[in-house]
């Protein structure tokens, strides 16, 4: 059996499946940057390049807690305004 | 708390709310994005297929929007590790399928508000039966004596 190397000793994040998440069901164009900084953390991971893997996964982290915060806020108030809309008549 | 396992709650909270409330009809405005704009972006209906999918019926979440159902195993493969502290190999899947993915996400965007492709715009499957052809043994078929 071929012995499996850890490409990942330090455990770096990609932020990959949260990314997919916040793109799908938050807001588009904030999560795409996400997707793209989690192909980069992978790249640099490949190549061994750990320092350009934690600087990826820090961006990645970044866009998706924008995105994140942009689909919550701008979900919850864009139904608080719709409510009080209807409410005024 | 890491923030990856806080948006892991997070996500776990909001699927538990989408299993116990039906978006159609819960009285939430109109998506701003298809209500402004008039476009399909590549999440649209996504929350009702999701909600189609806890009721068990995958046919109706796939024609609501298969987008959620293709991306779900490796969403889930990435959200137990973190719930639960295991180390996946999600960092280790080649660049160039994230690529991919991220191409269809965005080409499918543009595909499903092209005319030719509307069946890819949400969609609500009719099940009632297909109307039966008009058959009765008394009114002069086959089965009726002469």
């Amino acid at each position: 059996m071929a012995e499996t190397v850890n490409m990942n000793p330090q455990n770096i994040q990609n932020y990959l499946w949260q990314s997919i998440v916040v793109t799908v069901l938050c807001c588009l164009p904030l999560g795409i940057p996400a997707i793209v900084y989690a192909t980069k953390v992978n790249n640099a991971l490949m190549q061994g390049d750990t320092d350009a893997a934690r600087k990826a996964s820090d961006n990645a982290k970044m866009w998706c807690i924008i995105s994140l915060v942009c689909g919550i806020v701008g979900g919850l108030g864009y139904i608080v305004v719709m409510a009080l809309a209807a409410a005024a008549g | 708390m890491t923030i990856g396992r806080v948006f892991a709650v997070l996500f776990v909270l909001g699927l538990i709310g989408l299993a116990l409330i039906n978006p159609s009809t819960a009285g939430l405005p109109p998506c701003p994005v298809h209500a402004g704009l008039r476009v399909y972006c590549p999440g649209c209906g996504s929350l009702r297929s999701l909600h189609s999918l806890f009721r068990g019926d995958i046919a109706q979440a796939w024609h609501y929007n298969p987008l959620p159902l293709c991306v779900l195993p490796i969403v889930l493969v990435g959200l137990f590790s973190d719930l639960l502290g295991y180390k996946s190999r999600i960092t280790e899947i080649r660049p160039i399928f994230i690529r991919m993915l991220l191409a269809s996400i965005i080409l499918y965007g543009v595909v499903r508000n092209l005319p030719q492709f509307n069946y890819l715009t949400p969609q609500r499957i009719n099940y009632l039966p297909p109307p039966s052809p008009d058959f009765s043994p008394e009114a002069g078929s086959e089965f009726a004596d002469p």
